[in-house]
């Protein structure tokens, strides 16, 4: 419970990324942090790993509030992936890789 | 960024319903927006240390009809009251409350 | 692996996770609600700038500072905050001193809530479904797990993080630390001090 290994707060970039998106967002003023705490609460209770519970949180909250719908956030992620099999290693994945992209 | 933070503490108008010293039950219902009312303290009863005033109540059905602030109150459980005879002697849990989450005992 | 990639120079697999945070950063980018200079200044700072030294800069002027110890005390974001320790999750600090009588520990059992200004981010073992459960029922077993072995009749009080009042607990001042200055001393404070899951180091 205590190896020193396990004290990073980020385990990979992800992780570091979605914490400053929802810490920029209710920054924003997008929501109180309150809303997040339960939001979190409530994902973390039904038993998911940490950092999954916090990404499925931050997406419920923003459905909640019409900002990125789920289907929404699923094509995108699709087109991410799409972008990633498109970029030679060690170049930053870019959006516009994606092959068919739409998006403008 | 580090001189920001907001601070969720908000005046309201109702006077407190208990004070410091007051015996205090959490409720023992388990509607969803009660969330921050942890389950193993549902139904138990402690005593009231300290009354902080209000805070903004977590709600996250609330969005687009203001904030909800509900006074807070720090209160402290008896580690045998919350886990029966068998709990680790000497053991005190304390949680910070809103008032709609207890009722005086 | 089902598929065999012909194409070896293009083959990045993005984790699905990664892929979705993407997504909603690319959404909330075009819709112009984040700024991703904003978030990456964020990550840089809690990555990077906050961390546990700060609550030891403050214990340990509590420990050498009979006036500040006293405000820290009666209002601990204010006493803080004039360190400079200010922002998120630091809004509304509550100091909860060491006593031979009692000792003092600090979980969330509910999610993860920390206080960010004066420890930085959660370790993974704080944020664990395993110390959130326990810590609030068993507390002298798990401190043992942690190498922290307290006397018999020492209580054990147990802050519950469930709502904007953030904790700090202030260790008792090890002895042989007579003539040290706050640096010194700050040296002394782990962050597992100040969560309750541990004590200062000792003077070598």
């Amino acid at each position: 419970m205590t190896t020193p290994e396990t004290d990073a707060p980020f385990d990979a970039p992800w992780q570091a990324q979605l914490f400053g998106l929802t810490v920029a967002l209710s920054d924003a003023g997008l929501f109180p942090w309150t809303d997040w705490t339960q939001a979190l609460g409530a994902e973390l209770k039904a038993g998911h790993p940490y950092w999954q519970a916090w990404l499925a949180a931050l997406e419920t909250l923003l459905a909640a509030r019409g900002i990125a719908l789920p289907d929404e956030v699923a094509a995108l992620a699709h087109q991410w992936q799409e972008a990633a099999h498109g970029t030679p290693h060690g170049t930053p994945i870019r959006l516009e890789n994606a092959p068919l992209s739409s998006c403008g | 960024m580090l001189a920001r933070g907001t601070p969720t503490d908000r005046p309201v108008a109702t006077r407190p319903r208990f004070a410091p010293g007051d015996r205090v039950r959490a409720i023992n219902a388990t509607p969803h927006h009660h969330t921050r009312l942890p389950r193993y303290l549902r139904g138990h009863t402690g005593t009231v240390e300290a009354e902080h005033g209000g805070f903004v109540l977590p709600d996250t059905n609330a969005h687009g009809q203001g904030e909800h602030p509900g006074r807070l109150y720090t209160v402290v459980f008896d580690g045998a009251e919350v886990w029966g005879a068998g709990a680790e002697p000497g053991l005190i849990i304390s949680a910070d409350l809103w008032e709609g989450y207890l009722d005086h005992a | 692996m089902p598929h065999d990639h012909h194409d070896h120079e293009h083959d990045n697999h993005l984790d699905p996770m990664d892929a979705r945070v993407r997504a909603l950063e690319t959404i909330l980018t075009r819709k112009g609600l984040i700024d991703p200079a904003a978030v990456d200044a964020i990550i840089d700072t809690y990555a990077h700038k906050v961390g546990p030294q700060n609550g030891a800069a403050v214990v340990a002027r509590a420990w050498t500072d009979p006036d500040f110890a006293d405000w820290l005390r009666r209002d601990a974001t204010a006493a803080i905050a004039a360190m400079g320790f200010t922002g998120r999750q630091g809004e509304h600090m509550q100091a909860v001193f060491n006593t031979p009588d009692q000792h003092n520990v600090i979980v969330c059992t509910l999610c993860s809530c920390y206080p960010w200004t004066v420890l930085g981010l959660p370790p993974v073992w704080y944020k664990s479904p395993a110390y959130r459960s326990r810590v609030v029922l068993e507390p002298r077993a798990v401190l043992a797990e942690f190498g922290l072995e307290l006397p018999t009749d020492t209580k054990v009080r147990v802050w519950d993080s469930t709502a904007e009042l953030r904790y700090l607990v202030v260790p008792m001042r090890p002895e042989g630390t007579e003539g040290m200055g706050p640096e010194a001393l700050a040296a002394l404070v782990t962050r597992e001090s100040m969560v309750g899951t541990g004590l200062p180091r000792v003077p070598a």
